[in-house]
């Protein structure tokens, strides 16, 4: 029985592309299902086959079950919606506030709490089963990882290729770990999580390939950046909230992708000296084929 | 089109509300209660049921809570709620009047 029941299972979360939470009661529930009717047809004395194709012939076929249970679940609400662009927003609002600018009591409790509340809304989120607003959090808890690694780099000649040593297996692990349990779910997922990335990724290396000798000079370059960036991570709360909010898969997929080349567009003007045409293309098509990664994994871990 | 599966379509949210409108059920249970209390005539395809509760308790009409048997088995068991108790209030006023009126309308013909 447990081996039927498992393939038909197996069927409807293949089938399923929605909400990871979601998803879990469905399964369970399913499981549930099937062993009430199960157990009422062996108290009957009907032999175990024939017992089996009648609790899958009463469920139906797996795909129409997925699909009904899109209809539902297709689409996010308004809440979980302002839920997954908050993260987006709270690092668009720092940036506009000039957060960094004199670091006080105020504006260091403030990144304090903006870390804290980071680790609690992802941990609470693991917890209640990985809904989708989860996913845009735990894009940020990953970013401390590749912000330790920059500053690894920054160590002196010596200690940083012994710290990069124990570091980079370290931080392989840990992303390929949440990646992977990611990938379980759905691939869409992944980019949604890794949005901010190729962003944050390209506005460090605009600023780094503008950093002199003189430090005041690199804040300077930062403080003139800064609006456009704030606008930048507006754009990806926005497209957060578009891909919780839409029900096609399709318009999901242009969600996530279409703002990426405005932010890129926004970027090459902002940066008129540090990148030529062709490394803004360069960039944006790497950081494009960065987000889609995650639908090749998906395919070789199936 | 089958007639008949075309209205119980149309009414699925109904019959469902008005089971559970009667004390918490869990699928299985809400499955046999249907088939109990209408003698047979409605048999859902099972599968499909889930879909239409979970659609009830997005919108707010029915509740689900988890519960754990003795013997380990998990169940979900749905519940009214406030609003879904004036949902159903609504439907069963309109399917009255509705049904009142196509009876009218059937006995003239009829005779």
């Amino acid at each position: 029985m447990v081996g039927r029941l498992n393939s038909y299972l197996d069927m409807v979360r293949a089938s399923l592309r929605l909400d990871p939470a979601a998803k879990r009661i469905v399964l369970r529930e399913l499981r549930a299902h099937f062993e009430d009717k199960w157990t009422e047809l062996k108290k009957q004395g009907i032999p175990d086959e024939i017992a089996i194709d009648r609790v899958m012939r009463s469920l139906g076929s797996p795909k129409v079950v997925a699909q009904q249970l899109l209809e539902v679940y297709g689409q996010g609400t308004w809440r979980q919606a302002l839920v997954a662009a908050m993260p987006h927003l709270i690092v668009a609002w720092l940036l506009a506030i000039r957060a960094w600018e004199g670091i006080n009591l105020v504006s260091g409790t403030l990144l304090g709490l903006t870390i804290l509340g980071v680790i609690t809304v992802v941990i609470y989120g693991w917890w209640r089963g990985k809904p989708t607003w989860v996913f845009p959090w735990l894009g940020y808890y990953m970013l401390p990882v590749i912000a330790a690694g920059v500053l690894i780099v920054s160590l002196p000649d010596r200690l940083n290729w012994i710290v990069g040593l124990v570091y980079i297996p370290l931080a392989a692990c840990t992303l390929y770990y949440i990646v992977r349990q990611t990938l379980r779910e759905d691939w869409l997922l992944a980019t949604l999580m890794l949005l901010p990335m190729p962003i944050v990724l390209t506005w460090v290396l605009m600023l780094g390939l503008t950093i002199d000798a003189d430090s005041d000079f690199f804040i300077r370059r930062f403080s003139m950046t800064a609006p456009s960036m704030a606008l930048s991570f507006l754009a990806l709360a926005v497209t957060s909230a578009t891909f919780i909010r839409m029900r096609q898969r399709r318009i999901k997929i242009a969600a996530l992708v279409t703002p990426q080349i405005g932010i890129f567009i926004l970027l090459a003007l902002t940066s008129k000296s540090s990148f030529d045409f062709l490394g803004w293309l360069l960039l944006t098509v790497s950081s494009l084929a960065f987000l889609l990664a995650p639908r090749l994994l998906e395919h070789r871990l199936k | 089109m089958n007639y008949g599966r075309e209205l119980l379509k149309g009414n699925t949210d109904s019959l469902l509300l008005s089971v559970i409108g009667r004390e918490p059920m869990y699928g299985y249970q809400i499955i046999k209660e249907l088939e109990r209390r209408s003698s047979g005539y409605f048999q859902f395809r099972e599968g499909t049921l889930y879909p239409a509760l979970h659609r009830l308790e997005k919108a707010g009409l029915v509740a689900g809570r988890w519960e754990r048997l003795p013997s380990g088995q998990e169940r979900r068991y749905y519940m009214l709620t406030d609003k879904g108790r004036k949902a159903l209030e609504e439907k069963l006023r309109v399917w009255h009047g509705f049904s009142s009126a196509i009876n009218a309308v059937v006995t003239v013909t009829s005779t």
